[in-house]
């Protein structure tokens, strides 16, 4: 067992914009320890977004190597990184990204559906439905089980994405931007669960924001510049 | 598990999904629709062709006929997948309505009748005796007479329907069917009359019988004149005796008539007289030497195989008679008066199997047998069942009516199955556009973990459940059609004067309506294809998503 949660060594990304080359990640290095909250801060377009879906193996690096849990993820077979991506890591997106047709609680359960099988979840139906449930409770949505997205407000909608990432119980969570959408005063709160997440059950939290303000409450600060970082 | 889920619930909740179910749904009703209805009208054909030639048929190929058919018969039936054997006589000659200016060609049948109910399912179709296991040429004149009754009940109250308190109706059509009504109900009253008198005779006429056997031989003994003759005035106002009784085909120009609604109305009917004529066409007749034979029949029953073009053109006779009338009779040598030169002949045989052997190649195998029996048999009584005999089974033998009719069904089913198949970029067209809408969130279940293959397994379970759905409710939608059809039409006719099966002129009573279950089945699982092959392309387009990009999509 590694005592780093994350380890990336020397990571760049390039994309293709038309025939001009975007080199998004010129080099980044940087590790996260377990049970810590590290905040990412750059200005817009700095490959915040993309530093955190290579972590979360959602895209891949053209070079350099990320170990997640001592793991070396470049080196996985599709079927082990999808695996990881479900149990081993949880996202919460800027813009929710939930699903119109699903509750609440269909939301949150998702991650546990995609890990089992239809007859695997006759058999843990009941138990997550329970573990979900006292999950949204935690989170303030308690009387929100049955809702669907579209009748929640922006700060439910996000917490409804937290408890998404947390039912399968990840040893990292990723977040981007994850109040970036919010009003400061629902941006805080929401900030305030990570925080609390992170000192309650040590949950490792690797955060992406552009606001100095809400970063400056993580443990560690990393400074994402022109695609390297400082700090 | 997220598959099943997400399939099911895009299903539900997803409108366009509506309108690809509603495609599969419209096609399947359509499919279903016109495959039982073409389905159910061979199936009609070949009953009716069944029903005329029983499962095997061994004929002659020239008009001379079958000898020894009895015996042939009997051989036949030693092959222990044959039930029964029967002769069978068909000619032509001309009916003709005593008193009236009316006659017409018919095909003539010689059966016998009790034999005929078992090769076929000729009793099903008879008027008076309709589903007895035995019909006979001499049915009670009670029984006769009460259907006859009640068939006259029935034609009066379509009078009494159509011309309300008893005066004519005001459309003219209307008034004209009543006419037509009124005149068969005379006729049915002069049969009933025909009846109730042969009734009345009865026991005079059977009294009058049995003192004659009595009674010495001595012709000339007036008493025994005197009851001569007066049998012969009762049997000339009674009706003729079983040897001369007649099974018309109802559906004979001029003898019924159908209304629109496809009812049809008797007006020769049992009780009536007819007078057959043939031209017989017996073994080594010249043709100048061919002179009219003619006999006088009572009408006593009335059959319909539902096939109009059978019916319409057929009059069944006791077999024995029309041999003779047929000069099909057994020839005797000119030097002993005992020695028969030519056998007494039919025109086939018509042969039924066991029970369950109505498969055609089990057929083929049986019909091989017979053959064999035959040659045998020919080989052992040489001439005795003349040149040329054919043995086919009965869709061989009619394969001239059914061929075409296949081929009409066969073309109608690919034409629609064609149409049909235009669902499949329907569901396409439905199934990109849904997984296009559906980018991000395939992107977000590709970022919590969903494979590729799963991703896929959503779209391809969404086609197929598209398809199942779509097929109950066709299925279910084109069952209840397909059994109200009738209905329907009649609906239909009465609200915007439109007849799409007209009755009067088609060849059967009604639209079939037996749903094949069979070719339901074949259609449900080409539905649920059909979903899955809508779905295929747009399901690889999603697998291929890459989540990084498709959570950017916008």
């Amino acid at each position: 067992m590694s005592e780093l949660a994350v380890n990336a060594t020397d990571l760049h990304k390039t994309y293709s914009m038309g025939k001009v080359p975007l080199h998004v990640l010129r080099g980044v290095s940087f590790s996260v320890k377990k049970g810590e909250f590290v905040c990412i801060v750059g200005a817009s377009g700095s490959g915040k977004s993309t530093l955190l879906h290579l972590v979360g193996l959602v895209d891949k690096a053209d070079k350099g190597r990320i170990f997640l849990d001592g793991t070396d993820i470049g080196k996985l077979p599709n079927r082990r990184r999808n695996r990881m991506r479900c149990g081993e890591v949880g996202f919460v997106f800027q813009f929710y990204h939930l699903l119109p047709e699903l509750t609440v609680m269909e939301n949150t359960l998702l991650p546990s559906m995609v890990d089992s099988s239809a007859v695997g979840w006759v058999g843990r139906r009941r138990h997550r439905r329970t573990q979900a449930a006292k999950l949204l409770e935690r989170l303030g949505l308690g009387e929100r089980l049955k809702h669907r997205p579209k009748e929640l407000s922006g700060g439910e909608r996000q917490r409804v994405a937290i408890a998404r990432a947390m039912i399968n119980s990840p040893g990292l969570l990723l977040a981007d931007e994850p109040t970036g959408n919010l009003d400061s005063k629902t941006g805080g709160r929401i900030l305030d669960l990570l925080r609390r997440f992170n000192q309650e059950t040590g949950q490792t939290i690797v955060m992406v924001t552009h606001d100095s303000a809400l970063a400056s409450q993580a443990d560690r600060v990393l400074h994402l510049l022109d695609g390297r970082l400082n700090g | 598990m997220y598959k099943l889920f997400l399939c099911l619930r895009y299903l539900r909740s997803k409108v366009l999904a509506y309108f690809a179910v509603l495609s599969v749904a419209v096609c399947v009703f359509m499919l279903l629709l016109v495959v039982s209805v073409m389905n159910g009208f061979l199936e009609q054909i070949e009953r009716a062709a069944k029903g005329l030639h029983g499962d095997v048929v061994i004929e002659s190929a020239t008009l001379s006929g079958l000898g020894m058919y009895d015996e042939l018969s009997a051989e036949l039936k030693e092959i222990p997948e044959v039930e029964a054997a029967t002769p069978f006589i068909l000619t032509f000659g001309i009916i003709r309505i005593p008193g009236t200016d009316y006659r017409q060609t018919v095909q003539v049948a010689g059966v016998r009748l009790a034999e005929r109910a078992v090769v076929s399912d000729f009793e099903e179709g008879l008027f008076v005796q309709q589903g007895v296991e035995e019909p006979t040429w001499d049915p009670s004149v009670e029984k006769v007479l009460a259907r006859l009754n009640k068939e006259s009940d029935r034609t009066q109250a379509i009078i009494d329907g159509l011309a309300g308190g008893g005066g004519m109706p005001e459309s003219p059509e209307d008034a004209d069917m009543v006419r037509r009504l009124r005149s068969a109900l005379g006729f049915q009253a002069d049969a009933a009359f025909k009846l109730e008198r042969a009734l009345e005779y009865s026991e005079e006429l059977r009294r009058i019988e049995q003192q004659l056997e009595q009674a010495s031989s001595d012709s000339t003994d007036p008493e025994i004149v005197e009851l001569a003759e007066r049998r012969d005035e009762l049997l000339q106002r009674s009706i003729h005796p079983p040897k001369y009784r007649m099974i018309l085909g109802l559906g004979i120009p001029g003898l019924s008539f159908r209304m629109p609604d496809g009812r049809t109305v008797r007006m020769v009917s049992p009780g009536h007289e007819v007078e057959l004529v043939l031209a017989p066409l017996g073994r080594r007749m010249a043709m100048a030497d061919i002179a009219p034979n003619r006999a006088m029949f009572t009408v006593i029953d009335d059959v319909t195989t539902d096939v109009w073009s059978v019916d319409k053109n057929i009059v069944y006779a006791p077999f024995e008679t029309l041999q003779e009338l047929n000069n099909m009779s057994a020839e005797y040598s000119a030097d002993d008066p005992t020695e028969v030169a030519v056998p007494s002949r039919c025109s086939a045989i018509h042969v039924k199997v066991a029970p369950g052997l109505t498969d055609e190649r089990e057929l083929r195998g049986i019909r091989d047998k017979v053959r064999g029996v035959v040659a045998d048999f020919e080989h052992r009584n040489p001439g005795a069942t003349g040149p040329g005999v054919s043995v086919q089974t009965w869709r061989e033998r009619q394969r001239d009516v059914i061929a075409p009719i296949e081929k009409q069904r066969t073309l109608t089913v690919i034409m629609f199955t064609i149409m049909s198949s235009a669902m499949v970029f329907l569901i396409l067209v439905i199934f990109y556009s849904i997984v296009v809408q559906k980018t991000r969130e395939i992107g977000l279940l590709k970022a919590l973990g969903a494979s590729h293959g799963g991703v896929a397994g959503i779209f391809l379970g969404y086609g197929a459940a598209v398809g199942v759905v779509g097929s109950i409710i066709g299925t279910i939608g084109g069952y209840y059609f397909v059994k109200h059809i009738n209905p329907i039409q009649d609906w239909v006719d009465d609200a915007f004067g439109f007849r799409v099966w007209e009755r009067d002129v088609f060849m059967f009573e009604r639209i079939p309506n037996q749903v094949d279950w069979q070719a339901a089945g074949i259609i449900v699982a080409g539905a649920i294809v059909a979903g899955l092959l809508g779905a295929i392309i747009p399901a690889i387009r999603a697998a291929k998503m890459q989540p990084v990009e498709a959570l950017r999509y916008e």
